[in-house]
């Protein structure tokens, strides 16, 4: 019997995959990573206010430095935000390989269950530059992200390389400044921006809600 | 946000009192008022539109099937609400109490966390009352348009109401003006009404037809029907790219096959998956061959009397048509029951047992034959209703309404644990004591009759009869017994044990008569 069968016959709502995939190097260390690890709360608490959401989010944590599956996808009720330790460098290449490969086996599993899903989302929480051969990442998460695989967010916290992180990014979803360590507000997008995906309402435009918490940087 | 200006009923002139929010959307606020049975709606921007169009709707309200009944099958504008300034800003509508979300009960894994007891038997009882719902609705010339989950609720005795009817395509009788359904949600929007812009089109009631297709689907199977094991090149299509296709996995050329979760089709009533059949392939891209609300209604009714209860597992019900419990080989099959998470935590009594056995059957008499312009009221589980033992099915006049019902079925949530069991326990407490009588032998063998469930009882009894047959014996010949503090003690022992037997059997006969 393959593992995560039960959950899949439990609740068989179309998923909406997540990978938070965020920096925990050094530089993150005191005040940062605090705020980022209340973040995480953050969704969690918003996302479960809407039932629907609550059984079709599915969340993993990946955190650099080094590159650790803190979590894999569990629904968002069995999910326990950790308390997030800053130490290490800052391997973004090999993180995001991580994050897509992940998702990709997620994706077997759906596929093997018969389960459907949306369009899954990476978000990029980093506040330096990438200490590892980052180009080959970068190539194959823009390819993907304009292939329709996954919708990739890239978010920068104050002394992020801006450049380097726009050169990540995907070229029409540029990366983003966070205000000062406005985590929350950045979280609470996000779980309406799921909670929108999985209610799936027709009639408002499916684009993005106003960005209150970071500014896009051109 | 509202400030709390004075805001008044326009056909009552009375002042509300808008005591605590429920909810917010991007259209408005709901809020509680001094009466508890009334809730208001106060739009963020209440357009002339939206005015004509609530006018529109109190001034015409659709006939409520189950008004004798006492239930509400729909939250619909009781009146407009002024503001200070005199101006229509809101409307008064209906609470709807003692009911869940849709999701709640379809969802194996909400259910077992809300409503425990709600066995498929409730599922295809929901199902075809909310057939019954939406044909009341189109009667009176209305579309719903926006049907999903969230917009339905529904109670213990599966009742269902809809609510948001704002959000209704309306048609003023007298002008023809259309007020349309602005709103719509993915996975049920008919591939017809993909891609338009929804305030510019006017919709149909075969629009509804398919919408009420998908949510019958999800009451019987648990899950949406476009779904399942991708057999295409690449990665699966979204959810709502393979509605557009048609790929569900019982369409002809379908690159969606039953994945290894997938519950059959097979297993409900052949009228039924009939139903699907025409709503999902031919109805797919032709409107006009899906099934009415009326059809489905006529299904769901057939298929509710096929249905036969487990003998192993008392709380799977299966369809006689497909001769199996589906459930117990899916449970083999699984290692996961998706009804053993609804089981109520009491065992169901045999009493309960011959009720869902005989009852069944006996529906087929009761249900009022569809006159011209009879709209049939509603299938409810609510032992009053059925027929006493002094009232014979054969004497009651068909098409005769059903009587009215003492207690009104909006009562406030309970603990799952006893809930879906009270209307047996209303049964009991309502009949005569001649009934209780003349039930007595039945419920003496229904004792006697012990399961394994039921150790503490044999335990008991046993106690009891040893202690008594004992005590008894002594008494008869405690003058013939040599000390009498042994035979003193040995009978007072006897006597509070048998006292003790005897109360514990009290307790549980009063226990199980609860149930």
């Amino acid at each position: 019997m393959p593992v995560g069968l039960p959950e899949f016959v439990e609740n068989p709502e179309n998923r909406c995959p997540v990978i938070l995939l965020l920096d925990t190097s050094t530089s993150m260390a005191g005040p940062p990573v605090k705020a980022l690890s209340h973040g995480v709360g953050v969704f969690k608490e918003e996302v479960q206010r809407d039932t629907k959401a609550a059984l079709s989010v599915e969340v993993a944590l990946i955190t650099f430095g080094p590159v650790t599956l803190v979590e894999d996808f569990v629904t968002i009720d069995q999910f326990t935000p950790p308390e997030l330790v800053a130490d290490g460098f800052t391997p973004m290449g090999e993180a995001i390989h991580y994050a897509i490969d992940l998702l990709e086996d997620r994706k077997e599993t759906y596929k093997s269950n018969g389960i459907q899903y949306y369009r899954p989302w990476i978000f990029l929480i980093t506040d330096g530059a990438p200490t590892d051969e980052w180009q080959s990442a970068a190539q194959r998460l823009q390819a993907g992200d304009t292939d329709g695989k996954f919708c990739f967010f890239a978010v920068g916290v104050e002394g992020v390389d801006m450049e380097k992180l726009k050169q990540i990014a995907p070229p029409h979803r540029p990366p983003v400044l966070l205000n000062g360590l406005d985590f929350r507000s950045l979280f609470v997008w996000l779980s309406s921006s799921m909670k929108r995906v999985s209610s799936g309402r027709v009639g408002d435009m499916l684009a993005l809600p106003p960005v209150g918490w970071g500014k896009i940087t051109i | 946000m509202l400030t709390m200006t004075q805001f008044s009923c326009a056909s009552t002139g009375e002042t509300l009192d808008l005591t605590t929010q429920l909810a917010t959307s991007g259209e408005g606020e709901v809020w509680r008022t001094q009466h508890p049975h009334l809730l208001a709606k106060i739009y963020h921007h209440p357009s002339p539109e939206r005015i004509r169009k609530l006018t529109v709707m109190v001034n015409h309200p659709p006939k409520d099937p189950n008004a004798h009944i006492n239930h509400i099958s729909f939250a619909w504008p009781k009146s407009l609400i002024l503001n200070a300034q005199g101006q229509p800003v809101g409307f008064l509508m209906p609470t709807i109490q003692g009911s869940v979300d849709l999701l709640e009960v379809y969802s194996p894994l909400r259910r077992n966390r809300s409503v425990p007891g709600f066995n498929w038997l409730y599922l295809h009882v929901t199902a075809m009352n909310l057939a019954s719902i939406v044909w009341a609705i189109h009667e009176a010339g209305y579309v719903l348009g926006d049907m999903k989950p969230q917009n339905i609720l529904v109670n213990t005795c599966a009742l269902p109401a809809i609510i948001d009817t704002d959000s209704f395509q309306v048609r003023d009788p007298e002008t023809q003006a259309l007020y349309p359904c602005l709103v719509g949600s993915e996975s049920f929007t008919p591939v017809e009404l993909m891609g338009k812009d929804l305030d510019r089109t006017p919709q149909t009631p075969q629009q509804d037809y398919f919408r009420l297709g998908v949510l019958i689907h999800l009451l019987l199977f648990c899950d949406h029907p476009y779904k399942g094991q991708w057999i295409g090149k690449g990665e699966s299509p979204t959810p709502n790219e393979l509605l557009r296709r048609g790929y569900w996995p019982y369409a002809a050329n379908s690159l969606i096959q039953p994945g290894p979760l997938t519950i059959p089709l097979n297993i409900v009533h052949p009228s039924v998956q009939r139903c699907f059949q025409r709503c999902f392939n031919q109805g797919h891209a032709a409107p006009e061959l899906r099934p009415t609300a009326q059809a489905w209604r006529r299904a769901l009714q057939e298929a509710i009397l096929d249905l036969q209860t487990c003998r192993k597992v008392k709380h799977h019900v299966y369809s006689k048509s497909y001769g199996r419990c589906y459930w117990c080989d899916r449970t083999t099959q699984l290692q996961v029951d998706i009804f053993a998470l609804s089981a109520p935590k009491i065992p169901l009594s045999q009493k309960l047992q011959t009720i869902l056995n005989t009852h069944l059957p006996r529906l087929a008499t009761q249900l009022p034959g569809s006159k011209a312009g009879h709209m049939p009221s509603l299938l409810q589980f609510r032992p009053k209703s059925w027929p006493r033992r002094s009232t014979p099915v054969t004497q009651r006049r068909p098409g005769a309404p059903q009587p009215p019902l003492p207690q009104s079925p909006r009562q406030s949530w309970q603990p799952p644990v006893t809930r879906p069991l009270t209307q047996i326990q209303s049964l009991r407490s309502a009949s005569t004591w001649k009934s209780a009588v003349a039930q007595a032998p039945e419920r003496l063998s229904g004792l006697i009759n012990w399961s394994s469930q039921h150790p503490w009882m044999q335990l008991g009894a046993l106690i009891a009869v040893v202690a008594g047959s004992g005590a008894l014996l002594l008494d008869l010949s405690g003058t013939h017994l040599d000390p009498a503090n042994l035979g003193l003690t040995l009978v007072g022992g006897g006597l509070c044990l048998g006292l003790v037997g005897l109360c514990y059997l009290l307790a549980r006969v009063s226990q199980s008569s609860r149930i």
